[in-house]
């Protein structure tokens, strides 16, 4: 009887001995203790790291964009009446408009976006391209940026002008192709565009997807094609002053005058 | 047991086993024990071995009785501050979703009022544009009666001038009917060059005449 009872209770100590060990082990080396929680953050909301900031893009505190502000309608009043045409500035008082929208003129005004009238103090035609540069008394809002290049055939561009004098206007259309100038007016090639034009928006500028200036509109077809003059002919026109000469503003003696024309539209 | 055994029943005890019956003076059987001396215990009839076996399983069990109390104790101050945490982490919950819910409201109500603004702004820019464009035919009419005005002022000067220079010519060929109505009183030849200089005086003013017609009719 005792050596029957012995080997029990041996097994049953190592069974409790290798329980605990196991459990203590289990619960300890196996990490699957439950501890305390960590304290909690007081909080939940990310601390900016700086302010949002808004972009205001090409807009003005009016909510006009640049193009438009940098876009005037031209009056030039003539000798024998009044035309208008369309000019936009390439820096704060110089605007590049057509040479046939400032001629035969005795007085040129350009009227902006939000209905300010500006004097022009000096203008100048050149006869390489139907380009005239003009002078401001009082410095515009905005101005344009020259593209680098040419445009190519197939880019879209987008016109901004005073179709027949009126409300200021913004077209879409794309690039054609070159061609030579219809009105022989331009001693290098022009660009035909479907960019739908009138009257008036002679000087509009032609601006790339970047808004850049990419072309001068001086003119239209009966297949309703407008021109316009390649931003490298204004560059160079830009760089050698040389190219320029001033535009008379005297009007020749007629007795009686001539009777004014109404409004006419270039 | 005491009731059941008899006063000086010491030498009726049985050696073994401890307990025994015997019969009393009524015949009855009575079963007498026998008192337990010292080292005839229950543990002491244990052997000293499977004893000492025994101690250590006891306190080990013991050990891990105590062991086990605190680890249930330790387990439930654990789940108390669990439970106080996702209390906390449900109010936290609860006033962020509330702050969510107060900010989408905000958000739906600024973007109502942005939508408002952008059609007044653009409202807004059409009246600007219309008012520009209005400003600027104005300005066109403005130059364009500017000059209509000096071009009658430049007419009425002109007529003026042809008037004065008509007049002049019928005075003169007035005056030519006096001398021609005295001629003997002149020398024909200085009658003869006042008439030819009223001639081109008459001429002359005939021509401003006919261009001062033509520019009336422009």
């Amino acid at each position: 009887m005792t050596t029957m009872a012995r080997p029990v209770t041996t097994a049953l100590e190592r069974a409790v001995a290798s329980a605990a060990l196991a459990g203590t082990l289990a619960l300890t080396g196996c990490g699957v203790v439950p501890t305390y929680p960590e304290p909690l953050i007081t909080d939940y909301v990310p601390t900016a790291v700086a302010a949002p900031q808004i972009d205001r893009g090409s807009l003005s505190p009016d909510g006009f964009s640049a193009a438009q502000r940098m876009t005037v309608r031209v009056r030039n009043i003539g000798c024998s009446g009044l035309t208008t045409g369309t000019g936009f500035a390439v820096d704060p008082y110089t605007l590049v408009t057509n040479r046939h929208v400032v001629q035969a003129s005795r007085q040129i005004e350009v009227t902006t976006y939000d209905g300010r009238t500006i004097s022009i103090t000096t203008a100048a035609v050149t006869t390489v391209a139907d380009l005239a540069i003009v002078t401001s008394e009082e410095p515009m809002s905005a101005w344009s940026t020259l593209a680098a290049d040419d445009p190519v055939e197939g880019d879209s561009i987008t016109v901004v002008g005073y179709p027949r004098g009126r409300q200021l206007t913004t077209v879409t259309g794309m690039v054609i192709g070159t061609t030579p100038d219809p009105l022989g007016a331009s001693s290098g090639p022009v660009y035909a565009t479907t960019a739908p034009v009138e009257p008036g928006s002679s000087g509009s500028p032609a601006l790339n997807e970047a808004g850049e200036v990419v072309g001068v509109i001086y003119a239209k077809n009966d297949a309703e094609q407008s021109f316009m003059i390649p931003v490298s002919t204004l560059r160079t026109l830009l760089d050698e002053e040389g190219l320029l000469q001033p535009q008379p503003t005297e009007c020749p003696t007629t007795p009686g005058g001539f009777a004014p024309e109404r409004i006419v539209v270039d | 047991m005491s009731d059941s055994t008899p006063p000086g029943g010491a030498g009726l005890q049985s050696p073994s086993p401890s307990t025994g019956s015997i019969r009393n003076p009524s015949n009855e059987e009575t079963t007498v024990l026998t008192p337990v001396g010292t080292g005839t215990s229950p543990i002491d009839r244990i052997p000293l071995s499977h004893r000492k076996r025994w101690i250590v399983v006891t306190t080990l069990l013991s050990m891990l009785l105590v062991a086990a109390i605190a680890f249930i104790v330790y387990l439930w101050d654990v789940s108390r501050a669990w439970e106080d945490q996702v209390a906390q982490l449900d109010a936290t919950s609860h006033d962020l979703g509330e702050r969510l819910a107060a900010e989408q409201s905000e958000v739906v109500r600024l973007q109502q009022q942005l939508d408002i603004t952008t059609e007044q702004l653009a409202t807004a820019q059409k009246r600007i544009t219309e008012l520009a464009d209005l400003n600027a035919r104005t300005g066109d009419d403005v130059q364009y009666y500017v000059q209509e005005i000096n071009r009658q002022r430049e007419l009425a000067t002109m007529g003026s001038t042809v008037a004065a220079a008509l007049n002049r010519c019928v005075e003169g060929q007035q005056q030519l009917v006096v001398y021609i109505r005295n001629a003997a009183n002149y020398d024909p030849a200085e009658l003869a060059e006042y008439e030819a200089t009223l001639k081109r005086l008459c001429d002359s003013a005939v021509a401003a005449n006919v261009t001062f017609q033509q520019a009336l009719t422009q």
